[in-house]
């Protein structure tokens, strides 16, 4: 029950009504931040921007991938590599709801549009797999190419897509089906990417590229290629050695459309473009090996997870810059906010 | 002053004692000189931590300074150290308790108590790092070369 008047006050604030009793309830928007080393979540409130609770390592633990919450906030998911399953995390409890196990390892989560679904890319099995959020199951699953690792809803909400690291491609999914549709080549790994809001287009992110390259989804050819700026700073040497490695990691499109954001995460910059024309906007010096963005849902705020220095990088969008930098668990990486009711401590 | 006298007996036994003390040094130097002779040693030992705090069976991640880390593993009274580094991309590792396997928080990647991958993308073993015990002390040195 007091999750119903929970859900309900939420609603209410978010639609800008004041709620008669705030002293009982309060609905807030908190930024939930994973951290792949320390095993736990780092809870920042927004627009304070204080490190407020960590969900603990007792609670989440086993290296989480991914960390996404439910349209109303009230859950958060959580993949977590060592375990090879998915957990559902009550944001009001802060304890956990439920788990799944999968057939591999997890990576970026996304929820279908009615929230029934959940997806998730298994890397080392080269799977989609589908989990139905009600029974707990997974209900099927399907060969999606080799290393699936992100994972995007296109806004008209019909398809799924992922990229895949290690066939160099993008697997398109008939949400409705879950059928395989295509799968778009691309020159390199595929990492963090997003859809414009018409669907028309696909800006990804690649293992080896200093920029992003731009994806018409009609021919389903890449059209454009972006190179971030250097900031001044010379590219170090990539980790060679690796079988792997990675220019940049993090990409996003703010809520309102306006700004893509992308990271440089061997120098250590976040640039923000202008949508849809791409114009360079700025160029925010963050912490190191910047990983992940996120973005408060007014669009004022980016954030960006600087997973080698254990920092949270606050970035105000209209001033381009930097307006505070807070340290949170070990190795922060993906990360999402979510509007909560929760009581008052 | 003078020292007191020493019998024959005593005198025998102060040399027979220091003979086995010289004996035993010279065999832990000639072993400790071998064991630097045959290991290439890139920088002086870090500690990382004490025996007691690493019962048989556990491991510990540690700082090596800057950005190197070791994943540091008692294995039935043997202590092993790695370079905390995962050969797929470069990620820090860490240490699983329950499933005593050295992670990757990045993709998945699993390492056994010996650095060997058993599971996930990486395609080869991790570095093996000196380690020594001295006093209860766990130093961690460069890495172990054939």
């Amino acid at each position: 029950m007091s999750s119903s008047i929970a859900r309900i006050a939420s609603f209410l604030v978010v639609a800008g009504v004041r709620v008669a009793s705030p002293a009982v309830l309060t609905a807030q928007e908190y930024l939930y931040v994973g951290n792949s080393l320390g095993g736990d979540i780092s809870v920042i409130s927004i627009p304070g921007h204080k490190v407020v609770r960590t969900i603990p390592e007792s609670v989440v633990g086993n290296h989480p991938d991914d960390v996404i919450a439910s349209h109303n906030g009230d859950v958060l998911y959580i993949s977590r590599l060592d375990v090879n399953d998915v957990i559902a995390v009550s944001t009001a409890t802060e304890k956990m709801l439920w788990r799944v196990e999968v057939p591999g390892v997890p990576n970026h989560l996304t929820l279908s549009p009615d929230e029934q679904f959940l997806y998730v890319p298994i890397y080392d099995k080269g799977l989609l797999a589908v989990v139905d959020t009600k029974t707990h199951q997974v209900v099927t699953t399907l060969d999606v190419g080799k290393g699936p690792h992100g994972t995007q809803l296109g806004p008209s909400g019909k398809h799924l897509y992922i990229g895949n690291m290690e066939s160099n491609d993008v697997a398109v999914v008939e949400v409705g089906t879950h059928r395989l549709e295509k799968r778009i080549p691309l020159p390199e790994g595929v990492r963090p990417f997003q859809i414009s809001r018409d669907e028309k287009y696909l800006y990804a992110q690649l293992s080896k590229m200093h920029g992003f390259v731009i994806v018409d989804l009609t021919t389903d050819s890449v059209v454009r290629s972006v190179a971030l700026p250097a900031g001044g700073k010379a590219l170090p040497e990539a980790t060679l050695g690796m079988s792997h490695y990675v220019m940049n990691h993090g990409l996003g499109i703010s809520p309102d459309g306006k700004y893509l954001v992308a990271n440089g995460s061997l120098i250590g910059i976040t640039a923000i473009y202008s949508m849809p024309d791409l114009q360079l906007l700025g160029i925010v010096p963050v912490g190191r090996e910047p990983n992940w963005v996120a973005f408060s849902r007014d669009s004022k705020f980016v954030y960006v997870s600087n997973r080698r220095d254990n920092t949270l990088s606050v970035i105000s969008i209209p001033e381009r810059k930097e307006v505070t930098r807070l340290k949170v668990g070990e190795f922060p990486q993906r990360m999402t906010t979510a509007v909560i009711a929760r009581r008052p401590n | 002053m003078s020292s007191p006298p020493i019998s024959r007996r005593g005198a025998l036994g102060v040399l027979l004692g220091a003979a086995a003390w010289s004996s035993a040094s010279a065999v832990a130097v000639l072993s400790a000189c071998a064991g630097v002779l045959g290991r290439h040693v890139r920088h002086a030992g870090t500690a990382v931590g004490t025996l007691d705090k690493l019962p048989p069976g556990s491991g510990l991640r540690a700082s090596l300074g800057g950005d190197e880390s070791t994943i540091v593993v008692n294995v039935d009274g043997t202590v092993r150290a790695f370079r905390a580094v995962c050969t797929h991309e470069g990620c820090p590792l860490g240490w699983n308790a329950q499933q005593h396997l050295i992670r990757c928080p990045c993709h998945g990647g699993a390492y056994d108590t010996a650095g060997r991958v058993v599971s996930g993308p990486p395609p080869a073993p991790l570095t093996e790092l000196q380690a020594t015990v001295d006093h209860g002390t766990i130093y961690v040195a460069g890495p172990v070369t054939p």
